[in-house]
């Protein structure tokens, strides 16, 4: 008759270690998979975005028949993607977003008019970034320019 | 006689399914909640390379040093009606390296590839067209006219019989031209093009139908949906 009163005992050890391992498990489970799944998905496509609209910036900061122009246009890039900080670089024909993840990166093809001879310079996300045009002896050059409009 | 815990422990027994159906009931509300996370990330998806084609390309024709524009978002019909897939390729670097289409109302401009997939960025805009208008008039007894429609400038063309001599022609009220000793021949009038021009002829003797030829530049301007469609 000493066991009558371990009942309720046991049950609520029971509940306790179900309910233990139920978090434990749906913790696992949202953390460990969906979550950063989701949260990549999300950095990838704003990643391309980006991309995107650093590309149009570049492309629009160049004005149309011109072989003579001076310009700056400031461009407002989000100051991290997935939390974290990024780079754009040029390699000489296209823009290379350059992010820690592996899940966030990219390459888009820049449409240039045929003045344009170089385009240099990078990009690091969260300051002030310029698109800078000149002209020089032989057509347009181009550079991605942090800090001064 | 029953123990007072007996009761109490048989109802603790029936928290455990009900525990295990709210955990059920949380798991799949959980479950429910990621697919439909899930799903809206997917819907967001959408392709960033042609729609930023397809929204430059858009800005560039409509903007105000575009070859097509008179003005911001106001094209020039018979300049629109000359672009072809290679003028648009030579004008827009960008239409060169992608696969652009373009259509006013739906009726194709300019097409560098002829498939119907791709991203598509509406523009409303107005297509000007400048014609030039002859006018004839009748002039009554108050020897008034009033063009039909605002224009940017007119050409006069007075050949009155040669008994009458016109002497004033007067553009909304402010004398145009003077001559005391007679008008005769043709004469350019600038006009306002914000209003409506009302002409007035003051001249010393009858004026035939036929004496007074005005040759107006007319602007017509309807509105259309400039549609570009990328296709990358």
């Amino acid at each position: 008759m000493d066991n009558r009163a371990v009942a309720p005992v046991v049950e609520k050890t029971l509940t306790i270690g179900i309910v233990a391992l139920f978090l434990a498990g749906m913790t696992t489970t949202l953390f460990g998979g969906a979550v950063p799944a989701a949260r990549d998905a999300t950095a990838e496509s704003i990643g391309d975005r980006v991309l995107a609209l650093a590309t149009e910036r570049v492309e629009q900061a160049i004005p149309p028949n011109a072989t003579h122009a001076t310009a700056r246009t400031r461009v407002d890039l989000p100051p991290t993607i997935r939390g974290e900080g990024y780079a754009i670089a040029t390699d000489g024909r296209s823009l290379v977003l350059d992010h820690p993840s592996d899940a966030v990166g990219g390459r888009s093809r820049l449409v240039l008019p045929e003045a344009v001879t170089s385009i240099t310079g990078s990009w690091q996300s969260g300051g002030v970034t310029v698109v800078v045009v000149d002209s020089t002896a032989g057509g347009l050059t181009v550079e991605l320019r942090e800090g001064t409009v | 006689m029953r123990h007072p815990l007996d009761g109490h422990g048989s109802r603790a027994q029936t928290g455990l399914p009900s525990l295990a159906v709210a955990l059920l009931v949380l798991t799949m509300v959980t479950g429910i909640g990621l697919a439909m996370a899930d799903g809206a990330i997917r819907s967001a998806e959408r392709d960033p390379g042609e729609r930023r084609v397809a929204t430059s390309l858009a800005a560039g024709l409509v903007a105000p040093e575009s070859p097509l524009t008179e003005r911001a978002n106001v094209l020039n019909e018979s300049r629109l009606v000359n672009l072809d897939a290679d003028r648009l390729r030579g004008t827009f670097p960008v239409a060169a390296a992608n696969d652009v289409r373009v259509a006013l109302d739906g009726q194709p401009v300019a097409v560098t590839d002829d498939r119907t997939r791709g991203t598509t960025i509406r523009r409303l805009v107005l297509v000007e067209n400048r014609t030039t208008q002859r006018l004839e008039p009748a002039l009554g007894w108050q020897r008034r006219v009033t063009l039909p429609r605002r224009g940017y400038r007119a050409t006069l063309t007075l050949s009155p019989p040669v008994e009458t001599d016109v002497t004033t022609v007067s553009a909304s009220g402010r004398v145009a031209l003077h001559d005391d000793g007679g008008l005769s021949g043709s004469y350019e009038l600038p006009l306002s093009r914000y209003e409506t021009t009302k002409l007035r002829f003051v001249a010393n003797g009858p004026l035939p139908p036929g004496s007074v030829t005005i040759e107006y530049g007319a602007i017509r301007t309807r509105k259309a949906t400039l549609s570009v469609t990328a296709d990358g």
